[in-house]
């Protein structure tokens, strides 16, 4: 009886990361590329049933439901090498094939039309497991697929399954710089209000802050998106480790989530990882020390995060969970958080108590790393407002010239009028003010 | 007249000589009384030799008396009995024909008139012939009077048995004159005695075997008197030892000592054999004594092995028997010729010798069990089993159990109602309880194929009789009647562990388990209170629904003005006061999970990881290394791993109260305080299901912390009101016991440097005690506790603090 956790992944960007997530997965368990355990992989003591069930011919298969409007990136999974991998009836393309257009309106449209198929797959996913724990939901938010039919996803499912997690990854478009698509912060907006109010807990990734990583960490001048999905899957498979290799800590989703998350609307949380080390690029420099406070302290960097956001002087975190892998001797944990603690790396809110958590967990024994211990950082940060705010300030320029508006108008949602944009402005104003409110002292009033 | 002092030598009185003082009182020595031909210098003369005669009389007596025990000495209870007291007189007798020797060869003389000078033999000629017996006689005559009066003496306490070990050192002590001869003489009777012990060691120590008949042995056996569950098992030696040796058994929880040598689990390893420190002679000392018992328990005990016995291979008792038989003194061998001339030959006990023989073959001993018996492996294997389900390192199974346990609670209890401490409710057996292991086993994947789990099982702590058990504290927090988790123990693993070490792992199991009830009660919680404020937005999205878009839109921006008092306003008054319930049921709800999660990492990262890896560590590197020395036998380089055996039993002993002082089981304040904070956790996070149900029960309509409208809500208005007030209340509770928790913590921690404080006193005194009881420890502790501060209380020193100087 495994928490499994039921994995969907939206659109292009969606799909892309997931396959690189179950490569890593399958990689870490031992099992080949077809879905059969490999011969190598003879250690117990993992726990593939959360993310995988097994048919009745030894094969694993992924507990995932790949949804594209678009033929492409799923076409390219289906010839890839790990096509035998996935369970063909989890494959969902839109019979149009036409995509969204990278309009949220219409990726929300198609979710409304083909709700019977999609959740139907959902449904028989979950009637498969025995005690689901939740959803995790691959997304970019800039899109159309992703966003649109990720947020119809994210209200069905929370109306539907009202006991379970969903978390998102939800990557967050690059906006430092202009996009090719205008319609970006339409789209985070619409997306926006969903993972406030639907998610649970929202990891945030940020394609400008991916790509600067690729670039100053592995030293790779333009990196693709298969390099920078290799990150994100690399953070979504430690993020998992405590789930999948048991030990004594976060044995489950939730034990993760809600240590993160004190009050239920401040669920954003922003991830580090390091040392990375990545099989496309060899000729990365190789980080030497990896001692736990090592790791600990370049966690706490904001060079090694996953967002760009731009703290103010009161931003904090409102909490940090780091998983550290490997052989990790328990007695440096404590020595590295009184030497973070003497230097004051990290601030934290003035509400309540918090403090660094640390889960020690395995490593995969068959994945081979120059490092002895790697860590990632699970952290809620205040200043993550600031990237919310980005995204409004843009929103605002487009919506003030009411630019780009029209093919919005084509969706049920906006037959009524164009409210739903203003209404997710609210939502996002508010989860805004929440994280500001955060960083003070009267957050929380005892006894009133 | 020589012939009549030469009779009187040899111990007879006759006409002349004759008991002195006569018949009414005691004789003390042989004396002329009426002989008015002698000088009176000749006369002391003779009545000087006179008493060697008596004295000499007097030891044959005791000879003849002490030689032969009888066994059947129904009749005379008193009568001393003893391998050693016979060794006694037996190198007595032998030290003796020495005497008789010279009697035979001073009247030799008188004959052949080799002393005759002119016709007549001096008085001093004989005088000189006995003169060395006037130094030793004396002594001897002491000696002997002192283990008599030990024996017979009327008033109980100077009663002293000289026998065994005791006797040992009383010849020790008269050995250590001055005057070399009387040091010859005790050193001889010394070595009879110690013959005899060496005796015993030898069987003892290569077939592990006691060949005791008079309990004189510092080894015993313990008598299987005491039944298997009997609390305090006192057993009786012979009856040579006066005193009854009552060993207390304390498995209670909250005691904390953890000698491996003063409690005795009712175990084959711990209870069959013991040391006896009032036999014990003073020149083998406690290590040494300890290393025999080990080799012989371990031999008598592998040779009963329940499954098949291992007996020690026969070429290592060969090679033992080579090492130790030289050492043994044997009076009977060495030809007794004459003092003089044997001083070549090495008739003493050699104590350094054997040392070093004891500690090969026990390092050999230790070696084989280690090696052949896979001791070491399966120690290793079980520990590691200890550490998974005891020590919940196994978070997986711990979470099946607690959901088991928890639906076994709603299920049954409920129906059996509250009151379950009364005698009745043994309606749960432990079979019940089994079912649940298996199930959580089951659920577990980890757990579902280990082997080991079948020797764990849950089992209700009925209330015994005996008063001396009392379980842990925190035993009726799982189920709320008490259950406890024991291992059955098996061989050979019983070889080292006790049944109190699985009770101290039943404590911190229990313990351990409530920690994580409590830490899942609130991820249950958090799920609640998510789905609460969901609830909120779902609800609003409906009305947004029924209403449309333009109400709504213009709701919001009531909301923001909220000057408006139509029912529109009141409807978002009440949505925005349930929102901030929520959100600041939230903000507790993270305070006590922080809390919870902070002992839990603390306990799991700080004490119990490093401490059993130590442990685990150490047993490898011992393991390894008993393994290379079996290869090379090197004898000088293995003192550390011929310890292997012990010291990983008491490395082990120690970890385990480490870990529950650690735990800070062995402080009953600061436990009880724990317990309050766990209890206040579980309040709470009753309180927000309950909500949470009624919540889900209207489908998001009704419930939640939304505060009830209109009259026909009195009732659950009021319902809402009292548990808001509870809930208040509850984390007003929660703030106190965790600031109580952090002030104590932090006086122990001050304690660890600045030792005693009057707060210290008060708050902590059972750690206290504990503390100040070891020096090195104390320092331990005190970074122990500075570790589950330093998470407290991470970034800032002023939260728990502040409230601490508000309260004084």
């Amino acid at each position: 009886m495994p928490r499994e956790i039921i994995t969907i992944q939206a659109g292009q960007c969606g799909n892309q990361i997931g396959q690189e997530f179950w490569g890593q997965l399958c990689a870490e368990h031992g099992i080949s590329k077809d879905g059969t355990l490999e011969d190598f992989a003879t250690e117990t003591g993992d726990r593939k049933d959360v993310f995988f069930y097994q048919a009745d011919d030894e094969h694993y298969i992924p507990r995932a439901i790949l949804l594209d409007l678009e033929p492409r990136v799923i076409n390219t999974i289906t010839t890839s090498a790990y096509a035998n991998l996935y369970n063909p009836e989890n494959i969902f393309l839109s019979k149009d094939g036409g995509g969204a257009g990278n309009n949220w309106s219409l990726g929300y449209g198609s979710g409304e039309r083909e709700a019977e198929e999609i959740l139907e797959k959902l449904d028989r996913e979950a009637d498969g497991s025995d005690s689901l724990e939740g959803f995790m939901l691959l997304h970019s938010i800039a899109g159309g697929t992703g966003s649109g039919l990720g947020s119809f996803l994210l209200e069905r499912l929370n109306d539907r399954y009202p006991k379970k997690l969903i978390q998102t990854y939800s990557v967050f478009p690059n906006n430092e710089e202009m996009s090719d698509v205008v319609v970006q912060p339409y789209n985070s907006m619409l997306s926006l209000k969903r993972l406030t109010q639907n998610a649970d807990c929202v990891v945030v990734l940020d394609n400008a802050a991916l790509t600067r990583i690729a670039c100053d960490r592995l030293h790779i001048p333009n990196p693709t998106f298969a390099q920078t999905n290799q990150l994100v899957s690399t953070v979504m498979s430690a993020s998992t480790t405590t789930l999948r290799y048991p030990g004594y800590m976060n044995n489950d989703l939730v034990g993760m989530i809600a240590s993160l998350i004190p009050t239920p609307k401040c669920h954003f949380l922003q991830t580090s990882y390091t040392p990375f080390t990545s099989d496309g690029v060899d000729h990365t420099k190789s980080v030497r020390k990896t001692t736990v406070l090592d790791v600990m302290r370049r966690l706490l960097q904001p060079k090694n995060r996953m967002v760009s956001t731009t703290p103010s002087k009161k931003s904090c975190y409102v909490s940090i969970l780091n998983i550290i892998q490997g052989e990790a001797d328990p007695t440096d944990v404590h020595k590295s958080l009184l030497r973070i603690r003497e230097r004051r790396l990290a601030s934290f809110i003035p509400w309540g108590p918090a403090s660094i958590q640390v889960a020690l967990t395995k490593k995969s024994p068959y994945v081979q790393t120059p490092h002895r211990v790697s860590g990632l950082m699970l952290a809620n940060h205040t200043s993550i407002a600031s990237l919310f705010k980005r995204t409004c300030d843009q929103f605002d320029k487009l919506r003030k010239r009411n630019a780009f508006l029209e093919p919005y108008r084509q969706g049920s949602l906006f037959e009524g009028g164009l409210e739903e944009f203003d209404d997710s402005r609210e939502v996002v104003q508010d989860l805004i003010n929440e994280y500001e409110a955060c960083e003070n002292p009267d957050y929380v009033n005892y006894g009133q | 007249m020589l012939h009549e002092l030469l009779i009187t030598l040899s111990g007879f009185p006759g006409d002349i000589f004759r008991p002195f003082p006569p018949e009414p009182s005691k004789a003390t020595t042989f004396a002329i009384y009426d002989f008015p031909l002698l000088h009176p210098a000749e006369k002391e003369g003779l009545d000087r030799l006179a008493q060697l005669g008596f004295y000499f009389k007097e030891f044959n007596d005791f000879i003849v008396a002490y030689r032969t025990p009888t066994f059947a000495s129904s009749s005379t209870p008193q009568q001393p009995q003893g391998l050693y007291l016979k060794a006694l007189t037996n190198t007595l007798e032998t030290r003796l024909q020495g005497y008789r020797k010279t009697i035979i060869q001073t009247e030799a003389s008188i004959l052949s008139g080799q002393d005759n000078l002119g016709g007549m033999v001096p008085l001093s000629t004989i005088s000189a012939r006995f003169a060395p017996y006037q130094l030793v006689f004396p002594a001897i005559s002491n000696l002997i009077t002192q283990i008599r009066a030990g024996y017979t003496s009327t008033e109980q306490e100077e009663r002293i048995p000289y026998s065994g070990g005791a006797l040992i050192d009383l010849l020790q002590d008269k050995a250590a004159s001055g005057v070399p001869i009387q040091k010859e003489w005790m050193n001889d009777l010394l070595q009879g005695c110690c013959a005899v012990m060496m005796r015993q060691i030898v069987s003892w120590v290569i077939y592990g075997q006691i060949q005791d008949p008079f309990g004189e042995f510092f080894i015993f056996y313990i008598q299987p008197t005491s039944s298997r569950d009997s609390v305090n098992s006192s057993f009786f030696r012979s009856k040579l030892q006066g005193s009854t040796t009552t060993h207390r058994r304390d498995m209670s929880a909250s005691a904390s000592h953890r000698s491996s040598t003063s409690s005795k689990g009712s175990f084959k390893w711990q209870a069959e054999y013991a040391l006896d420190d009032k036999l014990t002679p003073a020149m083998i000392p406690t290590p040494l004594a300890q290393a025999m018992l080990f080799i012989g328990k371990s031999i008598a005990t592998s040779k009963q092995a329940k499954p098949k016995p291992i007996p020690i291979p026969q070429a290592m008792t060969q090679r033992h028997l080579s090492l130790i038989l030289p050492l043994v003194v044997a009076p009977s061998a060495t030809t007794f010729t004459d003092s003089a001339t044997d001083s070549t030959i090495p008739r003493s006990l050699n104590l350094n010798q054997l040392t070093h023989v004891i500690h090969q073959i026990r390092r050999d001993i230790a070696n084989h069990l280690w090696v052949v018996v896979q001791v070491g492996e399966r120690v290793v294997w079980a520990l590691e089993s200890f550490r998974r389900y005891f020590l919940l390192g196994d978070g997986e199974f711990a979470l099946k159990l607690i959901e088991g346990l928890e639906d076994f609670k709603r299920n049954r209890l409920s129906r059996l109602g509250s009151n379950i401490n009364s005698a009745g409710a043994v309606s749960i057996r432990d079979h019940d309880l089994g079912g649940l292991m298996s199930k959580a086993a089951q659920g577990a994947q980890s757990a579902r194929e280990d082997p080991c789990l079948k020797n764990f099982d849950l089992r209700l702590q009925r209330p015994s009789g005996t008063e001396d058990f009392s379980g842990g504290m925190f035993d009726d927090q799982l189920l709320g009647i008490p259950v406890r988790l024991w291992y059955t123990l098996t061989w050979p693993l019983d070889f080292f562990l006790t049944v109190d070490d699985m009770a101290q792992y039943g404590d911190i199991f229990a313990f351990l388990m409530t920690v994580r009830k409590a830490q899942v009660r609130l991820q249950q919680t958090w799920i609640h209170v998510k789905a609460m404020a969901q609830g909120v937005i779902v609800r609003k999205r409906r009305e947004k629904k029924q209403q449309g878009p333009v109400l709504f839109k213009r709701q919001t921006i009531e909301q923001l003005s909220a000057a408006d008092t139509g029912e529109n306003a009141e409807e978002v008054d009440l949505d925005l006061q349930e929102s901030e319930m929520i959100k600041h049921v939230g903000a507790v709800r993270s305070d006590m999970a922080f809390v919870v999660d902070c002992l839990w990492t603390y306990l799991q990262t700080d004490v119990i990881g490093p401490i059993f890896d130590t442990l685990l560590h150490s047993i490898a590197t011992n393991e390894t290394a008993s393994l290379s020395n079996k290869m090379t036998s090197e004898p000088g380089a293995s003192t550390s791993s011929s310890q292997t055996f012990d010291s990983i039993h008491s490395s082990h002993a120690e970890a385990l109260y480490e870990i529950r002082r650690a735990c800070l089981l062995t402080s009953q304040s600061l436990s009880q305080c724990l317990k309050d904070i766990l209890q206040g956790v579980e309040a709470f996070c009753g309180i927000v299901s309950r909500r949470a149900a009624t919540a889900g029960g209207g489908g998001g309509q009704e419930g939640g912390f939304r505060a009830g409208s209109g009259d026909d809500q009195d009732d659950k208005m009021w319902q809402d009101w009292t548990d808001i007030m509870q809930l208040n209340k509850n984390s007003q509770a929660f703030r106190e016991d965790t600031d109580r928790l952090f002030a104590d913590l932090s006086t122990v921690s001050r304690s660890g440097t600045l030792d005693d404080s009057l707060h210290l006193k008060r708050s902590t005194s059972g750690l206290g005690s504990s503390l100040r009881g070891n020096g090195p420890q104390a320092f331990d502790m005190a970074r122990q506790v500075d570790q589950l501060l330093l998470r407290l209380e991470f970034f800032k020193s002023m939260r728990f603090n502040s409230v601490a100087q508000e309260q004084e």
